[in-house]
């Protein structure tokens, strides 16, 4: 007989922006935390906050306005709760804030912020430095302008857990229950694979598949480009046309298609992928498709799935 | 801080008892909330006591009135003034209008001189760049 075992907080209860305060909710609910912890916590947040209020006034203002206090408080457990989530369960993350000085947590959790900071500050400068040129408002005006604003404006000091940017261009997959630091790295990691797909096509060829599907609009339209580019590559794969060549026959797509079970039409979607993969592998070996571009195209094959579904 | 000798605050030529102070300190606490805000360390009610307590306007009956009134424009112009101007600016620049222009008036201070220093801090700082701190 295996024993497993039991966890006590539910991981799937737990919030991705608010982390600290949704595990102390749940720890205390699981009897992992007791109230008086509950309420050093909390004290030990007041005492760090209220250095931050110091240091936010210079020493000069003995009051600051309750909205900012409330920013300081939801930017310190923002903080700690990044040495949190480095725990291997929610149960040893409930231990953690139960056992260890909040302070503890926190200073770590700003050297934790510091390395993502700059590593994606890293991955930013070489996205845009390689960013697929196909003209839309919104790809680029937020991978570059955007995201070099939320550089400039993020402080982790006073605001670890603010975005300040609201990412308009939407990623394939979305970025969801994260903000501060963590929703950025997590985008940018999606803008960089997203984008070195898109890099294994030509630009001209991607720019008048957009153009044939919306017309000149496609510039100024919020669409993701690499849900466009992967859509039409796999769709030419199925049809048996070159994924590069960026242009399907609907005509021969729809007699590949119909009548297939849904089932079939998974394994085909599955085969289709192998085979744009393929292809690209040999007629573009510059591109960089990565095994880390590989499970991103898996996990949107399902919604690819969906789209294409209605066919 | 203002000292404290034999239970009272000594003022000029005023005597702030113990009740006053405490009295005061309550002001404070109901300005903060109502002014949406929350203070750290010592406070600023000593130092406003400190600075008017030489203010030939402050008399044995009107200070406690007076200086609860101060201290409650006090926290409704730190938010006024946008958190740009130190508490011990403030103060001062209090202290200066009521003993001068307003001529120990709180409703010329509250409807003139220190809505006059806000209109100009908030034309100065009212810029789209949010992120500055010049408190």
């Amino acid at each position: 007989m295996q024993l497993v075992k039991k966890e006590f907080i539910n991981a799937s209860k737990l919030s991705g922006r608010e982390y600290l305060v949704s595990l102390l909710r749940e720890a205390q609910k699981a009897g992992l935390i007791m109230p008086e912890t509950a309420m050093r916590i909390q004290k030990e947040g007041m005492d760090i906050v209220s250095g931050l209020a110091m240091d936010f006034t210079d020493g000069r203002s003995s009051s600051i306005r309750i909205e900012q206090a409330q920013e300081f408080v939801l930017s310190v457990f923002y903080t700690a709760g990044l040495t949190l989530k480095t725990s291997t369960s929610p149960d040893e993350a409930a231990f953690r804030l139960a056992s260890e000085p909040l302070r503890a947590l926190y200073e770590e959790g700003n050297k934790i912020i510091k390395k993502k900071l700059a590593s994606a500050h890293m991955l930013h400068r070489q996205v845009s430095k390689n960013i697929f040129a196909v003209k839309n408002e919104f790809y680029t005006s937020t991978i570059t302008a955007g995201l070099s604003g939320f550089f400039k404006l993020y402080n982790p000091k006073f605001g670890a857990h603010e975005t300040h940017i609201t990412a308009d261009y939407p990623t394939f997959l979305p970025v969801n229950d994260l903000t501060g630091i963590e929703f950025i790295e997590k985008y940018l990691e999606f803008v960089d694979l997203e984008n070195r797909f898109c890099l294994c096509f030509d630009v001209g060829v991607a720019s008048e598949m957009l153009h044939r599907r919306f017309g000149e609009e496609y510039e100024c339209l919020v669409l993701n480009i690499f849900e466009q580019v992967l859509t039409e590559a796999l769709c030419c794969a199925l049809s048996g046309e070159p994924v590069k060549g960026l242009m399907c026959d609907t005509r021969i797509l729809n007699g590949t298609l119909s009548g297939l079970t849904q089932a079939e039409l998974s394994d085909k979607l599955q085969a289709a992928l192998s085979t744009m993969l393929r292809e690209l592998q040999v007629s573009a070996p510059h591109c960089r498709v990565t095994p880390g571009v590989i499970e991103y195209l898996k996990s949107c094959l399902p919604i690819i799935y969906n789209t294409l579904c209605p066919l | 801080m203002v000292r404290e000798n034999e239970g009272t605050n000594r003022m000029h030529q005023i005597t702030l008892t113990q009740k006053q102070s405490l009295a005061l300190r309550q002001t404070a606490a109901g300005a903060l909330k109502q002014t949406g805000r929350i203070e750290f360390g010592p406070g600023a009610v000593d130092p406003i006591i400190e600075v008017f307590s030489d203010s030939p306007y402050l008399t044995r009956e009107n200070c406690e009135d007076t200086l609860s009134q101060l201290i409650m424009l006090f926290y409704t112009f730190k938010n006024e003034t946008l958190d740009r101007i130190s508490d011990d600016a403030l103060i001062k620049y209090m202290k200066k209008v009521f003993d001068e222009e307003c001529r120990g008036s709180i409703e010329l201070l509250e409807s003139q001189a220190l809505p006059a220093l806000a209109k100009k801090v908030r034309l100065k700082y009212a810029t789209p760049d949010l992120v500055s701190k010049e408190i």
